[in-house]
């Protein structure tokens, strides 16, 4: 198991330095960073230009930039960015924890009602409960998250005004100014949390139910599940252990794969509820042709993904024992 | 014809002229209570907190830190002009040979440490946006720093008194924020205190009503009253500055209460979002910016003056208007000049003069038969008998007036038998392109906030922005000439010349004013659409909760 691990790390950094080259051309070729202050009215001076020219690199040959860019990140330094009053490195560390903060609870909201829907619906496939449900997920894997989001801070402020109260919150993950109190901050921060975790939770419910309902219909026509039924197993021990545990390892695929996605930033539900996530940051970065901004990203998002494929790489021998005999 | 704001605008000029502690900046003040807190959103936190530095120099920080520094002169709601009085007492050109402008500053204005505002206030201001002091510094402006040959004062320091080596005729367009001197010196020499140390340090002292009590990054920047603040008192006790990217989220966000106030340019969308709430008061206003279509003076098309002068003659300003930002502003104003906006007093209807911008299809067909175009099978042809090539107009695809602007153009010069084709490029290829001269027809914006020169860094030879290879002695002359003249009527008369210049020779067809919209809750009162590029904090001091 180690060395499988240790050869998905070296597989591992060598895409991730492939990567972040390619990723890097394409950010400095897409566009210049000082478009806006070249475009400023009154025009500002070309020695200004130069000097910024100079601080962010862009006087030097891509692959130079790059090389500076990589030796920089070995020793924790991401480089310069284009908005001269950003640390990228000081910036990152909190977005992270925004982000975090923000998909956690949906995340296992999400996984948990996925399991439980997509299991009923293959349960009773074909019957009202099935229809019903497939109806809601389809409906909602239908609906562009950012109208969704929309619709609910609609709501919210509907339910407001109804209340009397600020109950649900629209923008930003804590009131302007926070609550001084630990309690009535915790209240504070649960209503901003509200809407933006129905949303994700929404987003990722839909899919992943569906997943599992398609993973318990195959696993309830397999041999060990009718060889079940003839020993005269019980419905719930059949369900719990010969259903719906080896039904586990596609979500379990599908919700890791998800994951550095998610936790790389909620891109649509950060900017729609205005959180300041690592979402929010490439969006930003992108927008300011921020290509140092947008590397420390990357690398952010890469490593997510090389942790979570391990992660699913080892749950996937906790859930699946042929997983565990295969390699034994 | 004046609107009733405009006319109310110049009483309250008349009482501040009686009254010099009245700043006259907006229109309609009512009676507000003192105490409170409003929270305002931006769409941007400080890039840096050098409001004067190149990177610091943009709408939002120009905004959010008026109310941190002091100002020689204020922008009033009709985009006059005025003393502000809360600081100087006087400011005026006492020589014209050579030019010397005396500013004096009140005795009481002091920073927000207790500190004099003085005369070396201004030297440091000065130099750090003068090359020839320092070469290093990142500042966003320097002409008219560059002119200045001496400073000199008095014994207390509050006499400023300025010598320019050549006359710069829009001195009041100098110092919009008069830096501290005595911290810049705190971080270094000039260069470090201006590039490092104002810019990358929260501001410590102020010289404006508000102070800065607390900022976090990217979410809120706290005001609160600046106790050695010189001027009127400011009402509120403290302003928040939200930063929400979006106006959308910026208006849900009001609407639920969230916030109190939001200010920012108005479109169709936004406009009819916040015409759905209640509770709320809603204040349009044009802005010194103004939509254009700029036209290339050269290359094998373009070059052609009679083919430009009937393009701009075709085209229709007043129905762009209507159909543009006049599907959510009553009453909007087509431009009439290139070089004012619509309402200001220097205004003439130099459009009406040349005939550009009117729509006259029949007067466009004239001109151009005149110089031997020909129109074959609805398709216009050049004098040598040969199709005339389609027609570029590039746009801006983030900004959909600029593509319905063009898409209009399209329609509008079809008439003539051109054929234009409209490039709608995003932000990484439309100022390039435009820089790169690859287009014929350039829908773009001015900020006449500086006057005349504001014409110039697009029109004059060899001038920054002139991307469409234009040259004219007689316009290069005019800016020349208006540069110096010190004399406010004779500079408007040559401004208009110069205005009628550009229009006749077919390079500009201006539009219409951009239009800010500022949103709140109407239990305040006082916000209003500031036309400067400086924005709506310009009368802070005045802003409050409605009186019982």
């Amino acid at each position: 198991m180690l060395a499988l691990i240790g050869r998905r790390l070296a597989n591992s950094l060598l895409i991730l330095v492939v990567s972040t080259f390619v990723v890097f051309c394409l950010v400095a070729l897409a566009g210049d960073p000082l478009g806006e202050l070249r475009d400023r009215q009154p025009p500002v001076s070309e020695s200004v230009i130069h000097a910024e020219e100079v601080r962010l690199g862009l006087d030097q040959p891509i692959p130079v930039r790059y090389l500076r860019w990589l030796t920089g990140v070995v020793q924790g330094d991401f480089g310069p960015s284009v908005k001269p009053n950003q640390n990228i490195g000081k910036e990152l560390a909190p977005r992270v924890g925004v982000t975090l903060r923000l998909v956690s609870v949906a995340i296992v909201i999400a996984a948990v009602l996925a399991l439980v829907a997509g299991t009923f619906a293959a349960l009773y496939r074909n019957r009202l409960a099935d229809h019903v449900i497939s109806t809601g997920v389809f409906v909602l894997i239908a609906l562009p998250s950012f109208w969704l989001a929309v619709l609910l801070k609609q709501a919210g402020i509907a339910i407001n005004k109804a209340a009397g109260a600020r109950i649900f919150f629209t923008v930003g993950d804590v009131s302007v100014p926070a609550p001084q109190d630990w309690l009535p901050l915790i209240v504070d921060m649960a209503g901003h949390l509200i809407l933006p975790t129905i949303v994700l939770t929404m987003i990722h419910f839909a899919s992943w139910s569906r997943y599992q309902r398609t993973a318990v219909v195959e696993s309830l026509s397999s041999d060990h599940v009718r060889f079940a039924v003839l020993r005269g197993l019980s419905r719930s021990r059949i369900v719990g252990a010969h259903v719906v545990l080896p039904a586990l390892i596609p979500i379990v695929t599908v919700i890791a794969l998800d994951l550095p996605a998610l936790f790389s930033g909620a891109v649509i539900t950060e900017t729609v509820f205005q959180w300041r996530g690592m979402g929010g940051f490439l969006l930003e970065s992108i927008a300011n042709r921020d290509a140092n901004a947008v590397m420390a990203w990357l690398l952010i998002a890469a490593v997510a993904v090389v942790l979570f494929n391990l992660v699913a790489d080892i749950l996937y021998a906790v859930v699946d024992p042929r997983v565990r005999y295969g390699e034994a | 014809m004046r609107s009733p704001r405009f006319a109310c605008s110049v009483a309250v000029v008349a009482l501040a002229l009686a009254a010099p502690a009245v700043p006259a900046v907006a229109a309609d003040v009512v009676a507000v209570q003192d105490g409170g807190e409003l929270i305002i959103a931006s769409t941007n936190s400080p890039p840096n907190w050098n409001p004067v530095s190149a990177t610091g120099d943009i709408t939002t920080n120009r905004q959010q830190q008026w109310p941190l520094y002091p100002h020689p002169f204020l922008t009033g709601t009709d985009a006059s002009v005025t003393l502000n009085s809360q600081f100087l007492t006087s400011a005026d050109v006492v020589s014209t040979d050579p030019m010397v402008v005396e500013y004096v500053i009140r005795d009481e204005a002091v920073w927000s440490d207790g500190t004099p505002i003085t005369v070396k206030d201004f030297e440091y201001t000065q130099q750090v946006q003068d090359p020839r002091a320092c070469a290093d510094c990142k500042a966003a402006f320097t002409q008219g720093y560059s002119l200045v040959s001496s400073i000199e004062s008095n014994d207390s320091g509050k006499l400023v008194r300025i010598t320019f080596a050549t006359p710069f005729a829009p001195w009041k367009t100098l110092f919009p924020y008069v830096l501290p001197a005595h911290v810049a010196a705190t971080y270094g020499d000039l260069a470090t205190s201006f590039n490092v140390g104002l810019s990358e340090n929260v501001p410590t002292v102020s010289g404006g009503p508000y102070r800065v009590d607390g900022y976090e990054d990217g979410v809120v920047m706290t005001l609160v009253k600046n106790p050695a603040w010189y001027g009127n008192a400011p009402h509120l006790d403290t302003i928040r500055v939200r930063y929400i990217a979006s106006i959308d989220e910026q208006i849900t966000a009001l609407q639920n209460g969230e916030i109190n106030a939001v200010y920012g340019g108005a479109t169709l969308d936004t406009v009819e979002q916040v015409n759905q709430m209640t509770g709320v008061n809603v204040d349009l206003g044009p802005t010194l910016t103004y939509y254009h279509f700029g036209l290339k003076a050269s290359g094998d098309v373009m070059g052609d003056l009679a083919l430009r002068q009937a393009i701009a003659k075709a085209l229709d300003i007043a129905d762009m208007t209507l159909r543009t930002v006049g599907q959510y502003v009553e009453g909007a104003a087509p431009m009439t000049s290139s070089a004012y906006i619509p309402g200001q007093a220097e205004v003439q209807d130099n459009t009406g003069a040349t005939g550009v911008g009117s729509g006259d299809i029949a007067g466009a067909q004239a001109l151009l038969e005149g110089a031997g175009y020909k129109l074959v099978d609805g398709k216009l042809h050049k004098p040598d008998g040969t199709a005339l090539r389609d027609i570029e107009v590039l746009t801006y695809s983030i900004d959909p007036i600029r593509v319905q602007l063009a898409e209009l153009a399209q329609a509008q010069l079809a008439k003539l038998g051109i054929t234009v084709v409209i490039d709608a490029a995003d932000r990484s290829r439309y100022t390039p392109d435009a820089r790169a001269g690859n287009f014929d027809i350039y829908t773009t914006a001015t900020a006449l906030d500086l006057g005349a020169l504001s014409l110039a860094q697009w029109y004059q030879t060899g001038a920054a922005r002139n991307y469409f290879g234009y040259s004219s002695a007689t316009v290069d002359k005019l800016v020349d000439e208006i540069s110096l003249t010190l004399d406010p009527a004779k500079a408007v008369e040559l401004t208009n010349e110069l205005d009628r210049a550009l229009l006749a020779d077919g390079v500009v067809v201006p539009l219409f004013p951009i239009t800010n919209m500022a949103v709140y809750s109407d239990s305040y009162a006082n916000i209003f659409v500031n036309p400067s590029k400086y924005g709506t904090t310009m009368n802070v001091e005045e802003w409050g909760l409605k009186a019982n």
